[in-house]
């Protein structure tokens, strides 16, 4: 068979797309939902931010870090709440098991989020990107909402 | 003549009697009120705050009002702002119905390094400006705490780019229009819940307390 480019080049992308599944990552599994901010009050210096990260691959992913361009620092956080008293736990990472998801939510897992590029209000529109220990850099949209938008401000489902 | 005065007298015994207990099942309510502090709700001891506006608050600011109390710092955003908009929401569903006028709203920091009367005020007037913030000196806010029983301290994990964490009671107190803290809601907080609670230990506290 006479090697030209037009059996090589199928056969590349052949390859190529062989290799993509063995590699796919983060970049293609991980799902990101209902990413939102919400509005900070005036003089406060962190705002939290929430969503729901899946993970429809078949091995787990892990979050590393988040960035935006309309924050100048972001961390992952957990609140924990033991005999009444709330603390913030710092994340290293956030890991998501194959076909998993895991939400961040008020009293729960949220990103804190400091040093606004500006004031943002309910109704914005803010991007970011999600950092997995894969390489993989996944973008969403968040939308800023206002406090006391529902369901934050009923926790009736977040009883266990 | 004697069978009448006998009639009287048990008749007399009869109604001491029903009234006594009568009394005695006043004491112990049929359905138990959750999180109600009685018959030894706490005293809540003199101290001396500032409000928002850089005011003397003290207990005296506790009388007359049934008021809800929520101790956070404006650098938390997760628990404080979340906690202060089910407060919100339950305040104005009273403001609605005309049941908030003997209803005030207080938010003490546990943070008064960085939360001075000042930025309490642009933080609290954000969710309603009928709330009341509670700053002062170190020394002011610990003698606070102590009155309610509240505990805080910077927390354990590492300094944030934010700057420092505190870790702090998250629960919100009730305390009534004589200065006497009733109930401790736990969290995690449902508006609903904290109407409910406060309809049922103000009937009863009116029922025992006429």
């Amino acid at each position: 068979m006479q090697m030209n480019h037009r059996t090589f080049t199928p056969v590349i992308l052949a390859i190529s797309l062989l290799l993509c599944q063995f590699q796919a990552g983060a970049a293609e599994t991980a799902i990101i939902s209902n990413l939102r901010i919400k509005e900070a009050p005036p003089a406060a210096t962190a705002t939290a931010g929430y969503f729901m990260l899946h993970n429809r691959g078949d091995s787990e992913i892990e979050l590393a870090s988040v960035s935006s361009g309309g924050f100048g620092g972001i961390e992952l956080h957990r609140t924990v709440i033991t005999d009444d008293v709330a603390s913030m736990q710092r994340q290293d990472s956030i890991k998501v098991p194959a076909g998993g998801s895991v939400e961040l939510k008020p009293g729960d897992l949220h990103l804190m989020l400091f040093r606004p590029a500006r004031e943002f209000r309910a109704g914005d529109e803010i991007e970011f990107v999600f950092h997995f220990t894969d390489g993989a850099k996944v973008a969403a949209t968040a939308k800023v909402e206002a406090i006391g938008a529902q369901p934050e401000a009923d926790q009736h489902h977040s009883h266990h | 003549m004697r069978t009448k005065i006998i009639v009287i007298c048990l008749l007399a015994v009869a109604t001491g009697l029903g009234i006594y207990l009568g009394d005695r099942v006043g004491d112990t309510p049929g359905p138990r009120i959750e999180g109600l502090l009685w018959p030894d709700p706490i005293s809540i001891e003199p101290f001396a705050v500032l409000d928002q506006h850089g005011n003397p608050f003290t207990e005296g600011g506790l009388r007359g009002k049934w008021s809800l109390l929520f101790f956070g710092y404006t650098h938390c955003p997760d628990v404080c702002p979340l906690t202060l908009s089910v407060i919100k929401q339950a305040y104005e569903q009273l403001a609605q119905s005309g049941k908030a006028d003997d209803v005030q709203v207080l938010f003490a920091t546990v943070d008064p390094e960085r939360d001075t009367p000042e930025k309490l005020s642009g933080y609290l007037a954000y969710f309603n400006p009928d709330f009341i913030g509670l700053s002062g000196t170190a020394e002011q806010i610990q003698n606070l705490a102590r009155r309610i029983g509240v505990v805080y301290m910077r927390g354990g994990t590492e300094d944030t780019a934010g700057g420092y964490l505190v870790d702090h009671t998250a629960a919100v107190f009730l305390i009534d229009p004589t200065g006497r803290l009733l109930s401790i809601y736990s969290p995690p907080h449902a508006g609903d819940a904290m109407l409910a609670r406060l309809a049922d230990i103000r009937s009863f506290i009116n029922a025992n307390e006429p």
